[in-house]
């Protein structure tokens, strides 16, 4: 009896370890565990994938609104312009850029000029005064005027307000619609936004093009510093009227990109500083070959100081040779004088040699005050420059073309428009291609946090990428970059973002390695007591049942 | 002559299996191989400018040499043509200020003491503790906090040319960093795997002479890397000789030999990258030097070295200028709005603030 009843409280007791062995084991694998698995998680937004994927497959579609507009007394029969009308339509119609996913529009009318505008063409003197005529806010639109050919207007005028006035030869329509496209192709840089959509979607599918090597990719700000280096205060003393020559001829051409890009403006003089390099001796005046200007920069590059903001800067240099070295000239590979006697570096800026004249005649006179020197000539030279670099410049494809200038370093409207046209399809596919490659990298690599902060900018990159294609598919310009800008700001700042690195430190293999001695120690018992239990269970069942 | 290193490091190494998918892609534009050449019709090379990145990541007085590797190669760069702002110099350790350095201020990459490598212009950008695996990695992937200051980052583009330096103790498939940490080969080939996805570089160029370096590039995957290394899987990198007034190596081989190859080579030099492979022979170096090309897209063979140590920049004569103008200066000559103190309106509402102290990361 009492031995029953020791032998009944003995596997009592067992029975308790057991349960308590298996409650413990339950509640680590079914709190435990999830509660680990939750909280080491990598914490991830869900983010548009699906969207970002089709961003690169939807076309970039461009509009562009031409209006021709007849203005010559020559009568036609009353089907000549539905007749040009159709032809030019057909011309013009959508086009596929070599099978990328970029295509144009023309939303093309033609109409008689109406009395007004023809007086006013009549009264025109010279070519200048033509600028004048029909004058457009619309930086999208295009007219083409057809006029009589006359002495002001003996090939075709290029205005700067969007307005090309074509000298009528009498062609039939279909000569006249193939030269409009022509000029139409050539003004707004048709080519140009290719290559830019080329160049953006990197250099998997680039040809080099010098154009896009050149200059700076769109970049919100631009630091612009212009350098005077004075190599021999003691012997020549020079200045230079900076501020006039920044207000009078720079500040135009940065007033034309107001709102679409900042530009910060300095400037400083140094003393004691020549220009690296040995340049070579000539008869009579030094010079520098072309192998030779790489190396006139290097050695500068470092005495220029640095930035203080991230923007990509453009450096010009105005340097004043030493007096044992002047005349100092750059050569061509054809030992040929360079007539503005400057150079530029890619992404880097400018360097132009200012020799100072009649230096050489009366050396042994002191000089009586500092020379100062001439900022128009300067100025020519660095606004040529920057409009490379930033690629405003317009190559004309059509040679005997007649374009008025605007006096100033003004941009044109159609250069503006050019410019907005296509930095718009360049930012496009930047903003594209960053949303892509970051959603390749997060899956590549599953360490990467997303924030809630993050999945705000790239959603509103995504956003913004589909506004700035519908604008430009409807023909606002101005609006379609404003928000192709906005959407490579969002993409840049999500991708580049610091909380993107807070893991990734942290390779997958070094988990075990923090894992295993935590969870081997308590583990073990567990399971081994979770498995005692079960078969403990098991037998008593089978003893049962017997 | 041999240095300490580790040979076998207590690391779990976990079979890497994610990033077979990308590796197609060095193929793909090999294709583009032809354009390279027309590159040359109006520029000389297919990037505009040149950065570089040199790392050492060991510290203590024992690891002088490292210092001095870095050092030396800076010195090197330098030399050939690349700004302070375009370097990105990472010393994890101060050997010329250290106690036991009986020439303070100075650092000597040789036992005759004729070039001293810390001299006048040395520009560190990251020193001491900073110098982590997550700054390393921060800076080539561009993640830097908003208030880092210009001259600790890397502003590349896809125009490019990258010189990765690296020097430390390291094993298979890692390098330390300052004792404390190390960065795996893995680690390193995403984050330029990621520089290449978002078009931070043309060309790179890594360099590594540690331990067992080979290991460090064979996980590499992104286009365009051309990698060089001063042993093999299972070799150890020895150093070249001790200064016995300091008591410790102050040099290791196989830089020694590539700073010796690279004294010889002038701003203007057609060195190419295939004599720079040669460097440092068995015999010489006693490590084998290992090199990987087939992620790079051009021949070894036409590649300058100066693409990658130097700064050769592409020029362009201007040749026609546009016509402005001519607007004369006003008589009053009153452009520049200067006011003195008391002229001026002041806009005394603006409200200053200093930037962060220690820059703070957004989680």
């Amino acid at each position: 009896m009492e031995t029953i009843t020791k032998k009944e409280t003995n596997e009592n007791e067992i029975r308790t370890h057991h349960i308590a062995a298996l409650g413990i084991g339950i509640l680590c694998v079914v709190i435990g565990i999830p509660l680990w698995w939750k909280t080491t998680e990598v914490y991830r937004v869900s983010l548009p994938y699906s969207d970002i994927q089709h961003l690169s497959d939807t076309k970039i579609e461009y509009l562009i609104d031409v209006d021709v507009i007849w203005a010559t007394d020559v009568k036609k029969d009353s089907l000549f312009l539905p007749d040009l009308a159709l032809n030019l339509n057909r011309l013009l119609e959508v086009k596929q850029h070599q099978g990328s996913t970029l295509f144009s529009i023309f939303r093309v009318a033609v109409r008689e000029a109406e009395k007004s505008e023809l007086l006013a063409i009549k009264k025109s003197s010279n070519v200048a005064e033509l600028s004048g005529v029909l004058a457009s806010d619309n930086v999208n639109k295009y007219n083409i005027i057809i006029t009589q050919e006359s002495s002001i207007i003996s090939q075709p005028v290029v205005a700067s307000n969007n307005n090309v006035f074509l000298p009528y030869n009498n062609a039939d329509t279909s000569g006249l619609s193939a030269q409009i496209k022509h000029l139409l192709m050539d003004i707004i840089r048709e080519s140009a936004v290719f290559k830019s959509l080329e160049a953006a979607q990197g250099l998997r599918a680039q040809r080099p093009d010098k154009d896009t090597m050149r200059s700076f990719r769109f970049h919100p700000g631009f630091d612009i510093t212009f350098t005077l280096l004075v190599p021999e205060p003691d012997h020549v003393s020079v200045t230079w009227n900076i501020e006039h020559g920044l207000k009078a001829y720079l500040e135009p051409l940065l007033d034309s990109l107001k709102g679409y890009t900042k530009f910060s403006v300095a400037s400083q003089i140094l003393y004691f500083i020549s220009l690296g390099g040995k340049p070579k001796k000539g008869d009579n005046f030094y010079y520098y070959s072309e192998q030779d200007l790489p190396h006139v920069i290097n050695p500068l590059e470092s005495k220029l100081g640095s930035h203080a903001s991230n923007n990509p800067g453009l450096n010009y240099v105005v340097g004043v040779p030493l007096k044992s070295r002047s005349p100092l000239y750059i050569l061509n590979n054809k030992g040929e004088r360079v007539p503005s006697n400057s150079f530029i570096s890619p992404r880097w800026g400018g360097i132009l040699i200012y020799n100072i004249e009649g230096e050489g005649a009366n050396v042994s006179t002191p000089q009586t005050g500092p020379i100062s020197l001439d900022m128009h000539k300067i100025m020519e030279v660095f606004v040529t420059q920057t409009r490379l670099l930033l690629n405003i410049h317009h190559q004309w494809m059509t040679k005997e073309i007649e374009v008025l200038p605007t006096g100033s370093s003004r941009l044109h409207q159609w250069e503006i428009a050019g410019w907005l046209r296509c930095r718009c399809v360049e930012n496009l596919v930047t903003a594209t291609t960053t949303l892509q490659s970051l959603a390749q990298l997060l899956e590549e690599i599953k360490n990467i946090v997303i924030n809630d902060e993050i999945g705000k900018e790239v959603e509103s990159a995504v956003a913004s990428i589909k506004e700035s294609k519908l604008l430009l598919r409807n023909g606002k310009l101005e609006e379609a970059f404003l928000a192709s800008k906005a959407a490579v700001d969002a993409s840049e700042l999500a991708f580049f973002h610091p909380s993107l690195l807070e893991l990734l430190y942290f390779p997958e293999d070094q988990k075990f390695a923090i894992y295993i001695p935590l969870f081997l120690p308590i583990s073990l018992p567990v399971l081994t007591s979770m498995f005692n239990a079960i078969k403990w269970f098991r037998q008593r069942r089978k003893v049962k049942v017997e | 002559m041999a240095t300490p290193c580790i040979n076998k490091f207590s690391r779990l190494t976990a079979v890497v299996f994610i990033f077979s998918i990308s590796c197609f892609q060095g193929f793909v534009y090999s294709n583009s191989a032809t354009n390279v050449d027309s590159v040359e019709d109006f520029f000389k090379s297919g990037h505009t400018n040149n950065w570089a990145v040199l790392v050492d990541t060991s510290r203590f007085w024992f690891n002088y040499r490292h210092v001095a590797n870095v050092l030396s190669v800076y010195r090197s760069v330098k030399r050939l043509g690349i700004p302070d702002s375009q370097i990105i110099l990472m010393v994890a350790d101060d050997m010329a200020c250290n106690p036991r350095n009986p020439r303070p201020a100075t650092v000597f990459n040789n036992a005759n003491q004729n070039i001293n490598v810390y001299g006048d212009d040395v520009e560190v950008d990251y020193r001491g503790y900073e110098v982590t695996v997550e700054n390393f990695i921060r800076v080539l992937t561009g993640r830097l906090p908003p208030s880092t200051p210009r001259s600790k980052r890397l502003l590349s583009d896809e125009r490019s040319n990258i010189l990765v330096y690296m020097t430390g103790h390291g094993g298979d498939g890692f390098l330390k960093f300052q004792d404390a940490e190390e960065v795996s080969s893995v680690e390193l080939a995403d984050a330029f795997e990621q520089m290449w996805q978002k078009q931070r570089y043309h060309e790179l160029f890594f360099m590594i002479d540690t331990c067992q370096a080979e290991s460090m590039f064979q996980k590499f995957y992104s286009p365009n890397l051309l990698a060089v290394a001063s042993s093999r899987v299972g070799e150890d990198s020895l150093s070249h000789h001790v200064d016995p007034a300091l008591g410790v190596y102050v040099i290791d081989r196989y830089t020694y030999y590539a700073l010796e190859f690279l004294e010889t080579v002038k701003p203007g030099s057609k060195k190419t990258m295939a004599q720079f492979f040669k460097v440092c022979p068995k015999h010489h170096c006693i490590s084998t030097v290992s090199t990987r090309t087939d992620l790079f897209k051009r021949n070894v063979t036409d590649t300058l070295l100066t693409d990658f140590f130097g700064g050769v920049r592409n020029v362009e004569l201007l040749t026609e200028t546009v016509s402005l103008d001519k607007i004369d200066l006003p008589p009053n000559n009153d452009l520049t709005n200067s006011c003195s103190k008391d002229s001026c309106a002041t806009n005394e509402n603006t409200k200053f603030t200093f930037p962060d102290q220690i820059p703070k990361v957004l989680i």
